[in-house]
């Protein structure tokens, strides 16, 4: 018998004539028994063992759950805070306000210019009418300045 | 279920040789049971003994083994009179034997976890892990053999 066939026949609790032979003869077999007997000493004091359980198994869900809905918590916050940086940081297209600017002054600026008037009598003078003709209308023009010097509103009033 | 929970722990344990992966096994055996409560009859240990095997040796496949055993959360049984030095002995094999065990292949560290620390016969550890006695016969003692032969090597 091998060494190696003495130590599988000595794992396998398997004892015969011919592995007590080679025990008595062989000291690294009997030091390899001994071995043997000494972890499975270690083993039933392993069955022995009592642990403790801090958890309950059954409450608290799997940590790898936790962890996946955890990153994907932190996945879309991230995302609303690129939103938002995006938002802040990004260049503005100008926006047209509805509102009106504020009339800070009002000035009754001069008579109504020329070209109005030969432009009204021109229509005036296609579609002639029966009635008896009218004295010129005056047009008065009102300027209304405002804090914005690019927008000026212009009243005309017709007498 | 207390008494199970330890019993699940234990051997999640033995069979990944960290507690944190031991408990986090123990949780998923324990979801699995609730889903099947209603398809087991009567003692739930064999089926509780063949889920937590194969939950132990998915999470072994996944993971690398980083560091030994944490053998803080161990509650130590009380030798009734050990000698110092047959005390340190005993806790260098018992680490020796924990990371030895980490070094065997799945099926013979699950057969001797099952026999040899749980106590188990053969031909429960065979229906728990579906093979023939002879087969995990073979496998215990090829697994003896390499567990003794890794002690001693580092001894």
């Amino acid at each position: 018998m091998t060494c190696q066939e003495c130590e599988l026949a000595l794992a396998g609790e398997e004892r015969s004539e011919s592995v007590d032979r080679h025990l008595t003869e062989c000291a690294a077999c009997r030091e390899f028994a001994v071995d043997l007997r000494e972890n499975c000493e270690v083993f039933a004091a392993f069955g022995a063992e009592a642990f403790r359980v801090e958890r309950t198994p059954a409450v608290s869900r799997p940590r790898r759950i936790q962890w996946q809905r955890a990153a994907a918590g932190m996945a879309i916050a991230a995302m609303l805070a690129l939103a938002l940086g995006l938002r802040t940081f990004l260049p503005r297209t100008p926006r047209i306000q509805n509102v009106p600017a504020p009339v800070t002054r009002v000035a009754v600026v001069e008579e109504p210019s020329p070209q109005i008037r030969p432009a009204v009598a021109a229509v005036r003078h296609r579609a002639p009418r029966p009635s008896p003709r009218r004295s010129q209308p005056k047009i008065l023009q009102i300027k209304m300045l405002t804090d914005d010097p690019d927008v000026v509103i212009y009243w005309q009033v017709e007498n | 279920m207390a008494e199970h929970e330890r019993l699940v722990v234990s051997i999640a344990y033995r069979l990944l040789g960290r507690m944190e992966d031991a408990q986090d096994a123990a949780q998923e055996v324990f979801l699995r049971l609730l889903k099947n409560l209603e398809r087991i009859e009567g003692d739930p240990k064999p089926w509780l003994y063949r889920v937590t095997v194969n939950i132990c040796n998915d999470q072994y496949r996944r993971r690398t083994i980083a560091g030994p055993p944490n053998e803080r959360t161990l509650v130590e049984v009380a030798d009734p009179a050990p000698s110092a030095e047959r005390a340190i002995a005993m806790d260098d094999r018992k680490r020796l034997l924990m990371e030895g065990l980490q070094t065997l292949p799945e099926r013979e560290r699950a057969a001797v976890v099952l026999r040899d620390i749980e106590g188990l016969s053969t031909r429960e550890v065979a229906e728990i892990l579906g093979v023939e006695e002879a087969t995990v016969r073979s496998q215990i003692s090829v697994a003896r053999v390499k567990l003794a032969k890794y002690v001693r090597s580092r001894t």
